[in-house]
């Protein structure tokens, strides 16, 4: 069962989405931008100053003149440090208010994904969005856009001002520079998927690397040394041709940039000293000119160094908004639900459901009394836990409808749906926080004396041992598995549902605990309605009613005793289970 | 001939005293007003001075020195037949011209130069090595006789280059690209010969190479030996292209200066040469990267794949040391950080000689100026370095709260589960956002800090070229300087920037780096514990003295136990993991392992599936294709894993991600299964295996398995009725020990028994008074 992988969001959403984020700081937005021209700006007096006192020299001036100007140049120097700190700074400021907005508005869609995207591969998907993601987004936001906007200042104020101390010269610059965009285009297209080549072709050594480590033992005891000494060189091999397709890239894409901004230099002096020869113009505005162009380098740089970052970084705010459309609309809160379950009874209506494409379900219908205890077998994908999830409102059926006292289950939300179905199954996260917060989730209201006999009921012996009570963050004092399952249970509790629908809780765990935790489970489904999805026969025998599921039907409904004593397949899986139990048995009923 | 004491000591002498010291002795000259005639000869003579106190001591005249006595000779005898500064520069062509004569004359002896003048500079032990490869392989004497013949050819067409330079570029442009042409001649000379030498050496003595593990420089020292030719290469073009980068200042303010002088016809000529210089310095500057990315690389893979290595050969005391996060942190970042610091070998070498050649450059402008900005830069990198550092100490709490942040995330996303079915959202909301606007604020404290040094980083040397424009302005009104000088200057203050940057860059990489090669030298030095070494005799009991259990030959045995943790120290011992049993009298820790686990194979329940197709997956240590589909299909028929197979798109060839994470867990269960059948041991011991598995499956398993090992060993542990009752003989564990043995129907009768194999009935709710029985 895979979920369906994630969307990413289109190339116009992603623009609105982006337009949304500068739109909601706007006034932050311009003054960042006014600062960071500002602070390019004052950078770019020097080499003019340097092309007036050149002038000066030449008309043979005297030493206070060339002082005045000396001082203009420091003073220069000086306003750009300090209108430069000012634009970083408010530049680093905005950065971070928009990261901040970002994961905020992230974490707020986390919590509306519907539940079956987040499971199977979306989980993981879901995790390196939240993450990875989240991360090099942020990264662009805080580190590359405020260089960026800084350089892209700088170059744009260069090349006004080449263009107008010498409007010829300017031009002769700018066709130098025309490879430079032509270069850029042709590496941005090839850049991104190399990139991401290469960190897949490093994340794959890396990987191979701790299969190493955390299989060590399995390669000794199977003898796979050569096999993983093969892989390692396989790895290191593919990373190898992959960072080497980058440095090709990087290999035509550098020298054509450093070699297009000595173009320019080397034209705008040819140029410019025979215009000066001719008496077009004057020495400083040649020697000006060159220096400015050399200067474009800087920001020429700075801007190679971050647009692949924020090019990938594009990519992933992209994952980061296709989010938004997987996203259900909020939940309405408990006071606006309009419909009220009026009683505990469970009504499966014609339900289908389809994960992929095709139904798992076909057409189930299905009552559950308030009270009954009944089991769901059939073999493995015969959709007993899909049935199991949409009975606890996990998921929502394609058609059909699922109620419980005439309520859809799916329309609840978790504080409303907490009271009448609850769904256990053998995972039971704990939340990195105190004990006390990861019970409360299910009862707000409840006092700690509540809690406490939650566990109690339990048997959670273990708590005794927990250093600071309910306050022992399970963050940093990890709970064993049987622990997490009481955890889980006291949860249970604590919401206090009627109905419970068991997904198998104890499959995995070995016999001991296993039996501890079928005991805890014994306390907390006194007097409600149970529905058992059963992998195991054991657990099916003294149901009230079993039903038996083949290929998302239910086929066979009805007592053991009557189940067992026609002919069906629930009475042939039977046969093969109490073949060698029927000893056991006897004597249970002796 | 004698040999000289150690090769590498000889070798950078003859580099200093014949190349380093005459040349910047030209400079240094020249920049303080000397003729460059006088320049020449001073420089010509520290090696005349160098070959003379070698004869006298020595009373010998080794070929090394003979040569270069003859190449200085010939250099200053063509030097003082003319007055002509053009033929003094193309002076070294005819140096270089005699270098490419003596080698190819050098074909007519008994051995050719390349080989005389190699051995020359080696430890007598490699000497001795490459006098027995002449003697004995035609090869070697070929391929001697064929690189002399390059070297030579090389040296000629070198001089041929030279003699062209020397009468087309600007006079004073010559000295420095004459300069780079002999250090890249030379340095592809030596470095081509060594890695041909290498080459032979490994083919003819066939010994791999271990790592240095003494300490974290030793291991670096290694990294490089293992590429010294593309480290040299990458450190000469490292300080070239630095020291290039002098250039269009230079070049500039020159032309400048004659545009002032009004030349109209060396417009032209020095836009040339701005774009060649342009053109040359792109060049460098990429040639640089490719060959600082390839140390690089080869520093960090070589690095993985040495730690996988070590990894492999520790097998169970990797896992028993908890070794496995320390390699982990290797393979991600670790090796990375390791190579980068390579790189610092380039940069750091071309830092200092770019310093000087920029110091001599300023000297011959203007001493006052020179000495300010020679002392200012490395005063301004001091101040801003350190600040730089302090980055680090301030963004500390910054990443912590990020940590803290995406732990969090990643607790929601986890527990999503949890928050749907029972609610709780709004808290986790509320806390999550919490904890986001501790970030902004760690990031607005983070942030005034960076944007402090930044500015500062950025400003102050800004600050400082403003006060040398001012200094060099004063200095052109007086007409102590040029206006192409003052802009030179201004040009060479920001140039300086880059080497010192650059050093201070390396040394904090090199730092890093000398931290994480030490987690690799010391995961390096961890030895294997099994330290077996008898060889397995086969046939026997296998026998575990602390349960007291007892497998027959060709059995198949099952263990019942309610500790899980009781079963895995048993098949441990039985292993041969850890001490404890014997197999045929002789205890299994002291087999030899692999031959060992050759024989008797241990699979966990939990063991470790690599990435691979399904096919190799299952076929473990044996080959694909010697195996065919039909075995491999066979073996998961076994496993009961036909579906596995029907599952996948490609069947057999269908990709499977490390660790099975594309498969289920009950999957991945009966493909270790199928992996450990098809090895075909004559002892197979596995730990539950069918714990993730329906009934229907297990019983499925258990007959096909218990008909595919006839005749074999097998011990499974499980508390599945349909496992056991599959068994020969069942042995129940309790406390440690094997308290009841007998079939599986037999030992029903014990109490102990039967509770354990038929737990999981019917939850006790079932039983409740209120539920209708």
């Amino acid at each position: 069962m895979s979920a369906q992988a994630l969307p990413v969001a289109e190339s116009g959403e992603v623009r609105r989405a982006a337009w949304r984020l500068i739109r909601s700081d706007y006034a932050a937005f311009i003054v960042v931008l006014l600062t960071n021209c500002a602070a390019a700006g004052a950078g770019l007096v020097a080499p003019w100053l340097i092309g007036q006192i050149v002038n000066e020299v030449q008309a043979g001036a005297e030493v206070a003149t060339i002082d005045r100007w000396g001082l203009l140049v420091v003073l220069a120097a000086a306003a750009q440090l300090l209108i430069g700190h000012q634009a970083r700074r408010l530049g680093y400021r905005f950065g971070e208010r928009t990261a901040a907005r970002l994961r905020e508005q992230l974490a707020d869609r986390l919590m509306r994904i519907p539940a079956r995207a987040v499971e199977g591969a979306g989980a993981g998907d879901l995790t390196s969005r939240a993450t990875t993601d989240a991360a090099l987004v942020s990264f662009a936001l805080r580190d590359a856009a405020p260089e960026m906007v800084f350089a892209l200042a700088q170059a744009l104020i260069i090349i006004v001002a080449v263009v107008l101390l010498s409007p010829v010269l300017g031009l002769v610059g700018l066709v130098a520079l025309v490879a430079i965009p032509v270069v850029l285009r042709w590496y941005l297209r090839r850049a991104r998927s190399a990139y991401l080549a290469q960190a897949a072709a490093q994340a794959e050594v890396a990987d191979v690397l701790a299969g190493t480590a955390a299989g060590a033992r399995t390669v000794e005891a199977l003898g796979l040394q050569e096999r993983r000494a093969a892989d390692c060189s396989a790895a290191i091999a593919a990373a190898t041709a992959a960072q080497l397709r980058t440095l090709r890239l990087r290999s035509v894409f550098f020298p054509t940039i450093d070699a297009s901004t000595a173009l320019a230099v080397g034209a705008a002096f040819g140029v410019g000293g025979l215009l000066y020869l001719d008496h077009q113009l004057s020495l400083g505005t040649v020697v000006a000119v060159v220096l400015y162009l050399r200067q474009l380098t800087t920001p020429i740089d700075t801007i190679l160094v971050w647009v692949e970052t924020l090019q990938s970084s594009a990519a992933s705010f992209a994952r980061i908004e296709g989010l938004a459309s997987s996203a259900e609309p909020a939940r309405r809160s408990a006071e606006d639900v309009t419909v009220v379950p009026t009683n505990q009874d469970i009504v499966v209506t014609d339900v289908r459901y389809a994960y992929d494409g095709a139904d798992v379900l076909h057409g189930v219908d299905l009552d559950v009394r308030a009270g009954e205890h009944l089991a769901v077998v059939g073999t493995s994908g015969a959709g007993k836990t899909t049935l199991g999830r949409l009975i606890a409102g996990i998921d929502r059926p394609r058609s059909g409808r699922v109620t419980v006292g005439g309520a859809d289950v799916a329309d609840l939300g978790p504080e409303q749906l907490r009271q009448h179905v609850v769904l256990v199954t053998q995972e039971h996260h704990v939340f990195a926080d105190p004990l006390r917060d990861n019970l409360t989730i299910a009862a707000p209201h409840a006092t700690d004396d509540e809690l406490l006999e939650a566990l109690d009921v339990l048997g959670a012996d273990w708590f005794e041992d927990l250093p600071d009570g309910l306050d022992t963050d399970l963050g940093t004092h990890r709970l064993g598995g049987a622990q997490a399952q009481h955890v889980a249970l006291a949860r249970v509790l604590l919401a206090n549902p009627h109905t419970l629908v068991l997904d198998e809780a104890t499959a995995l765990l070995d016999p001991r605990t296993a039996r501890r935790t079928e005991e805890a489970l014994a306390a907390t489904i006194q007097g409600r309605t149970i529905i058992a999805v059963a992998h195991r026969l054991q657990t099916a025998r003294d149901a009230d009613r079993i039903a038996v599921m083949e290929e998302g039907c239910i086929t066979e409904l009805g007592h053991h005793d009557d189940l067992v004593a026609t002919a069906t397949s629930y009475a042939s899986l039977w046969a093969a289970w109490s073949a060698d139990t029927s000893q056991n048995r006897t004597d249970d009923h002796e | 001939m004698k040999t000289p004491r150690s090769g590498p000591a000889t070798f950078t002498g003859f580099l200093l005293i014949d190349l380093v010291i005459p040349l910047s002795s030209y400079y240094v000259l020249r920049a303080l007003g000397a003729s460059v005639w006088t320049a020449l000869l001073v420089g010509a003579a520290l090696p005349v001075l160098r070959l003379g106190v070698s004869l006298v001591l020595r009373r010998s005249v080794p070929g090394a020195s003979l040569f270069t006595l003859g190449l200085i000779t010939a250099g200053t005898a063509i030097g003082l037949m003319t007055a002509d500064s053009r033929l003094l520069m193309a002076r070294e062509s005819y140096l270089t011209g005699f270098v490419g004569g003596w080698i190819l004359l050098s074909l007519l002896r008994a051995r050719p130069l390349v080989f005389t003048a190699t051995v020359g500079f080696m430890p007598p032990a490699a000497a001795e090595d490459w006098h027995r490869s002449w003697e004995t392989s035609e090869t070697f004497r070929r391929a001697m006789r064929g690189m002399t013949w390059g070297f030579g050819l090389a040296f000629l067409i070198d001089a041929a280059a030279r003699v062209v330079m020397s009468y087309t570029l600007p006079l004073d442009l010559v000295p420095a690209a004459s300069a780079a042409l002999l250090a890249v001649m030379l340095a592809v000379v030596v470095q081509t010969g060594k890695a041909w030498g290498r080459r032979h050496m490994r083919q003819s003595t066939a010994s791999p190479s271990r790592p240095y593990t003494r300490g974290p420089w030793s291991y670096l020292a290694w990294l490089v030996s293992r590429q010294s030719g593309r480290v040299t290469l990458g450190a000469v073009l490292g300080s070239a292209w630095m020291v290039g980068l002098a250039l269009p200042p230079y070049v500039i303010s020159r032309a400048i200066d004659s545009l002032a002088d009004g030349q109209r016809n060396v417009v032209l000529g020095w836009t040339a040469v701005l774009l060649l210089v342009g053109g040359v310095l792109a060049g460098l500057s990429i040639w640089r990267h490719r060959t600082m990315t390839r140390v690089r690389m080869d520093a960090a893979l070589r690095t993985v794949s040495e730690v996988n290595a070590h990894g492999i050969r520790l097998g169970d005391t990797m896992t028993r040391r908890s070794l496995t996060g320390e390699v982990v942190a290797i393979g991600g970042g670790d090796a990375w950080t390791i190579g980068r610091s390579l790189t610092a070998t380039g940069p750091g070498v071309g830092a200092v000689l770019a310093y000087a050649v920029i110091a001599v450059l300023l000297l011959r402008i203007s001493v006052p100026l020179a000495v300010v900005v020679l002392a200012g830069v490395p005063v301004l990198a001091l101040v801003v370095g350190p600040a730089t550092g302090r980055l680090r100490t301030v963004g500390t709490p910054y990443r912590e709260q990020q940590g803290r942040v995406t732990g969090r995330i990643v607790d929601i996303v986890a527990g999503l589960g949890v928050l749907n079915g029972l609610g709780g959202k709004a808290v986790y909301a509320d806390r999550f956002r919490a904890e986001s606007q501790r970030l902004l604020h760690h990031g607005y404290r983070v942030g005034r800090v960076t944007s402090v040094i930044q500015a500062v980083g950025l400003g102050l040397p800004t600050l400082f070229s403003a006060v040398v424009v001012w200094l060099a302005a004063r200095l052109a009104v007086e007409g102590s300087i040029t206006v192409g000088e003052l802009v030179a200057v201004a040009g060479y203050a920001a140039v300086l920037a880059v080497p010192v940057a650059s050093f201070i860059e390396g040394a904090l990489d090199l730092s890093q780096a000398l931290v994480a090669a030490r987690r690799v030298t010391d995961f390096l030095a961890v030895r294997p514990e099994s330290t077996g070494t008898s060889v397995p005799r086969g046939r026997g009991d296998l026998v575990d003295e602390t349960t007291g259990l007892r497998i027959t030959p060709g059995s198949f045995a099952a263990v019942a136990t309610a500790q899980h943790s009781d079963a895995v120290a048993l098949v441990d011992r039985l292993g041969g993991f850890r001490p404890g049993a014997t197999w045929a009298g002789q205890p299994t820790s002291e087999l030899d392992p692999a031959q060992l686990h050759e024989q008797v194979l241990v699979a966990d329940n939990d063991a470790a599936l690599f990435a691979g197709s399904l096919a190799q997956v299952v076929a473990g240590r044996l080959d694909v294709d010697d195996l065919g589909a039909a075995a491999l299909l066979d073996a998961l028929h076994t496993a009961a894993a036909d579906d596995v197979v029907r599952g996948l798109p490609d069947g057999l060839g269908s990709g499977i991600d490390s660790g099975g994470r594309n498969l289920s867990g009950g999957q991945r269960q009966r493909v270790r299964l199928a992996r450990a059948t098809i090895a075909d041991p004559t002892i197979l011991l596995a730990v539950d295996p069918t714990s993730a598995l329906d009934a229907a499956t297990e019983a499925t398993i258990i007959d096909r398995l218990t008909r595919h090992r006839r005749g074999r060993t097998t011990l499974v542990t499980s508390t599945s009725a349909l496992v056991l009752q599959g068994a020969d003989e069942v042995h129940l564990l309790a406390d440690g020990r094997v308290v009841a043995s007998g079939s599986h129907t037999a030992l029903l009768a014990n109490p102990a028994y039967a509770a354990l194999v038929h737990r999981g009935a019917p939850p006790a709710g079932a039983h409740d008074p209120e539920v209708p029985a």
